[in-house]
């Protein structure tokens, strides 16, 4: 597989969330806005990506039986720094995100990588691995918001076009959950082609 | 890697203390600019719901509690001691909102009128109740430049009368919780600027639907040891 392929493999082939099916909990907690889908889509992206390269760095040291407490150890130390260093010097994007950002720890996009990828490639590999995969989810993360957005709120990226008439249902679960699944039909029935 | 007592210990021990080297080296860095960020969005805060005038402000505060919750009202006047107005740190007392306290900055002309209000935090769902922290919404609209006293502190569908407030659509449950957080720094506002009679009437009085007043016992100044 080319260098290339590792990073577009995760938008459209391997797509974490229209085709994996991973990290739901996330995907329709944070997507009630487009910039909030897109913002926890870089947040986890940074996550995977360090997360990816140092278990590569380190998977040769690890025995197998405590692969899964090392692996998490690791990514959930990331996530603290990576909360911290938000909350410092990017608050107003912290607040949004409020108590997602713990809740990457146990985003199974991470572990699932660091499983099936990083523990078996090298760190470069595991990173591009880590930027394709993390592209796809921010992506789709982004795509929803914005949908559930326009169709909830009237607006789009907080630029509102038609506020206070659209159905409420769309910034709630329900909604979210109807529109993952239309998406999801029509992510997979292009890519198919 | 084959899976011995003596390496697995051994491995985890030190992927488990290399962790918290950094994430405590991380803390360090950014500690500092964490307070300072905080700090520095309430004290702008503090001013930004009184009227801007020149000089700099000088700031009393009068920290007390109302039904076991700490708020703080500040006196804002100018260097020459000329009352500005109070601004009122508070939160939702009895009524959280949909999903957690909701923190306000409420500032007071020394007359009782509303001035302004600023939403510190909210965990509100966006789009809904989040609505809250946009200018000019229905919730501001009903409190702003309006005298504290002539307010009902309940949002429209608890008491139609005249002067209570216009809830978020879609979001009366958020809507509560800021309508009980306001009532709350005009209980404070009343207590700190001493008009001990309309404090026992507003903690008395119909006010039905904000309880948050109801059984007030403010302890007197900051310092107070609470036994309970």
């Amino acid at each position: 597989m080319s260098k290339l392929q590792l990073i577009t493999k995760g938008l459209i082939k391997e797509n974490p969330t229209f085709v994996l099916i991973l990290g739901m909990c996330p995907t329709i907690g944070v997507t009630s806005s487009a910039i909030n889908g897109c913002g926890m889509g870089v947040a986890t992206m940074a996550v995977l990506i360090m997360s990816n390269i140092v278990i590569s760095l380190i998977k040769n040291f690890i025995p197998d039986k405590v692969r899964i407490p090392a692996f998490i150890v690791v990514i959930a130390s990331f996530v603290t720094m990576i909360e911290m260093l938000m909350q410092a010097y990017v608050p107003a994007l912290y607040e949004s995100l409020g108590v997602f950002i713990p809740l990457i720890v146990v985003n199974c996009i991470i572990l699932g990588r660091a499983e099936a990828f990083a523990s078996k490639n090298t760190p470069l590999d595991s990173a591009l691995d880590g930027i394709g995969i993390g592209l796809g989810f921010t992506a789709s993360l982004t795509v929803i918001g914005a949908v559930r957005e326009v169709l909830g709120s009237g607006s789009i990226f907080g630029v509102e076009f038609a506020p206070d008439v659209m159905p409420l249902l769309f910034i709630l679960a329900p909604g979210g959950f109807i529109v993952l699944g239309y998406l999801m039909v029509l992510f997979n029935k292009i890519a198919k082609r | 890697m084959k899976s011995t007592l003596k390496n697995m210990v051994l491995v985890l021990f030190t992927i488990t203390a290399v962790s918290a080297f950094l994430v405590g080296v991380v803390n360090n860095i950014t500690k500092d600019t964490i307070q300072k960020t905080n700090d520095d969005a309430k004290l702008l805060a503090l001013t930004e719901v009184l009227p801007a005038f020149e000089g700099e402000p000088v700031f009393v505060h009068d920290t007390m509690k109302i039904e076991g919750a700490q708020i703080v009202a500040t006196r804002v006047s100018k260097a020459d001691g000329e009352t500005v107005g109070y601004a009122v740190e508070t939160h939702s007392l009895t009524k959280t909102g949909y999903a957690d306290k909701i923190y306000l900055m409420v500032g007071f002309l020394a007359d009782g009128t509303i001035n302004e209000i600023k939403v510190l935090s909210q965990k509100e769902t966006p789009g809904l109740g989040a609505n809250m922290v946009k200018p000019g919404n229905s919730l501001e609209k009903g409190f702003k430049n309006k005298k504290a006293s002539e307010v009902i502190f309940a949002v429209k569908k608890d008491d139609k009368r005249e002067g209570s407030i216009d809830a978020l659509s879609g979001a009366t449950i958020s809507s509560r919780a800021y309508v009980d957080a306001v009532a709350a720094a005009y209980a404070a506002f009343l207590w700190t600027t001493g008009q001990r009679e309309q404090f026992e009437a507003a903690a008395t009085s119909g006010n039905a639907t904000s309880g948050a007043t109801k059984t007030t016992e403010p302890a007197a100044q900051e310092g107070d040891v609470d036994n309970e």
